[in-house]
């Protein structure tokens, strides 16, 4: 009996130390999730004293076990836990419902200034004994506040930005009518004085000569020539003008066919001079035929205009390429011009030659930039006086 | 001028152009029978016999309007307007003489059926030429139905 009495005891004995390590194993278990979790954990028993506090929770809150294990929730920390509405919920909320999820606390915490923090708790019956523990989660959610908050400024700060764009829109429309009906303006009421000093300067000349000195004859003359000039440059900066806001109307474009066009146009400029001129090879592109084909006039009439006096004039259209880029060029062994001046090159009634040499207002390469940088492409140029200029052109697209 | 039986009905609020244009056409005689107005209300009333012209004889018909675009009161493209879309004016000649270059007054001019678009140059000679050749072509050989 004793003997038996004693085996069961060892049993039991041995029982309970399995019993005993396998809690403990559980217990670390616990210890393990509860460290491994990033947000705050409080435990605490129905006193709302803290049992257990995760590392999270002292990192979070820089404080320590031994200030934080077996203080009452509201005294850690200075009392920065003595919050009413973490009191209301702990003390009047979970003793009915047993759990809440989602609680937002903005509180002012020592250490760690104003912040903004999650509480999920849990109430948990203990099942030896009547007492209960509380699992308090506590999740950090100022900085998810704050970049919420940024996202919400700058969705308002683009709505605000796309307002404004939208009436900047309108304003550039505005602009464009009233453009437009400033350049309609020049077209017709500055024209029309023009003609009238024009044609009564003519008709002095033309019918009244007999009864008009030479010296004034010569003065008329001079008011024509100048007036003339007047409607030449109003003409000019009408069609940069018209160049500059037409639409682009992109198409596949046959560069050899253009400059066929253009040529043709350009014939009499050709004549009675010995032109030399050569047209390689020109890959297709894309763009606006029209405008593309006055890219070429204009080169073209430049080439021909500035090698009036080479015997023969030697012009070569061509295309090489460049980082991927079709680079098209026209190239002449005209006068060339210093390249110190190649800044004003394209700029609008720039020009590095005597008007009386070379005839012109000094628009067409102003006309050629503005196209060429409607389409996305550049344009350059190289020249030496007197030995000819290279004009070179991309189109923004990259073939490969 | 007589407003009984015009051949030229000259549309121009320019004194300057007016003079010009009546200058070529004298030279070559053919201003005899030109009347000149200086705004599009006018012209409506000429042509439609209203206002200040209500005893001119309807049936008196002029060969060409020649017409500008900008003009006070009723602009020349309203003219062109009114004139198609009456009966009694619709095969009017017209002929727009204006500065304007603008595509926009072009296509419209045309899609209300004008029967030509100048732009009067700047240069005399060019402007004498063109006042010449209208006034020949419209007034000696041209043939219009009679309505």
């Amino acid at each position: 009996m004793k003997r038996r009495q004693k085996m069961v005891r060892k049993k039991s004995r041995k029982e309970l130390e399995v019993i005993k390590q396998s809690e403990n194993e559980s217990r670390e278990f616990a210890e393990n999730i509860i460290n491994t979790v990033r947000e705050s954990l409080l435990a605490l028993d129905q006193d709302l004293r803290v049992i257990k506090a995760n590392r999270a929770f002292y990192e979070c809150f820089k404080s320590k076990p031994e200030e934080t294990v077996g203080q009452l929730i509201y005294e850690l920390g200075n009392k920065q836990w003595n919050i009413p509405k973490l009191r209301e919920l702990l003390e009047t909320i979970l003793p009915q419902k047993a759990a809440f999820d989602k609680y937002e606390v903005e509180h002012d915490f020592a250490g760690i200034g104003r912040r903004v923090m999650l509480l999920n708790a849990r109430q948990i019956k203990r099942v030896l004994g009547k007492e209960r523990i509380i699992l308090l989660a506590i999740e950090d959610i100022t900085e998810r506040n704050e970049s919420e908050n940024a996202l919400e400024i700058a969705r308002k700060e683009l709505e605000a930005t796309n307002k404004e764009l939208e009436a900047t829109n309108k304003e550039l429309e505005a602009t464009n009518k009233e453009l437009e009906t400033f350049t309609c303006s020049v077209s017709h009421d500055l024209r029309a004085p023009l003609r009238a000093v024009v044609g009564f300067s003519r008709i002095l000349l033309d019918e009244h000569a007999a009864q008009l000195p030479p010296e004034v004859q010569r003065y008329l003359n001079l008011v024509l020539s100048n007036t003339l000039q007047m409607g030449r440059l109003l003409d000019d900066l009408l069609s940069f003008s018209r160049f500059s806001r037409q639409a682009l109307a992109k198409d596949q474009v046959d560069p050899a066919a253009l400059i066929r066009e253009a040529l043709d146009l350009l014939c009499g400029e050709q004549l009675g001079r010995p032109v030399k001129l050569t047209v390689g090879d020109l890959p297709p592109c894309q763009g606006d035929r029209a405008l593309l084909k006055q890219v070429f006039v204009n080169l073209l009439s430049n080439a021909l205009k500035f090698t009036r006096q080479r015997e023969p004039a030697v012009i070569e259209v061509g295309s090489c390429r460049k980082d991927g880029e079709n680079v098209y060029f026209v190239r002449d062994n005209g006068v060339g011009f210093d390249m110190r001046y190649v800044g004003k090159l394209f700029g609008v009634f720039q020009r590095l030659h005597a008007s009386e040499a070379y005839e012109g207002t000094g628009v067409g390469l102003a006309i050629v930039q503005r196209i060429v940088h409607r389409h996305g492409g550049r344009v350059w140029a190289e020249a030496k006086p007197d030995k000819g200029a290279t004009f070179y052109f991309t189109l923004g697209g990259i073939y490969s | 001028m007589t407003t009984n039986v015009v051949e030229i009905l000259l549309v121009e609020d320019n004194p300057s152009d007016v003079e010009l244009t009546l200058h070529v056409l004298r030279k070559h005689n053919l201003a005899n029978r030109i009347h000149v107005v200086g705004d599009g209300a006018e012209a409506l009333d000429f042509l439609f016999c209203r206002g200040a012209y209500q005893s001119r004889d309807a049936g008196l018909a002029p060969k060409v309007i020649l017409l500008d675009l900008k003009l006070p009161k009723v602009d020349g493209l309203e003219v062109l307007r009114q004139l198609r879309s009456d009966e009694r004016t619709r095969f009017l000649p017209v002929v727009i003489m204006t500065s304007s270059r603008q595509e926009h007054d072009l296509v419209e001019s045309y899609k209300l059926g004008v029967n030509s678009y100048i732009v009067k140059p700047v240069e005399f000679g060019q402007f004498s030429e063109s006042v010449r050749q209208i006034g020949f072509y419209w007034l000696l050989l041209n043939q219009q139905p009679i309505l």
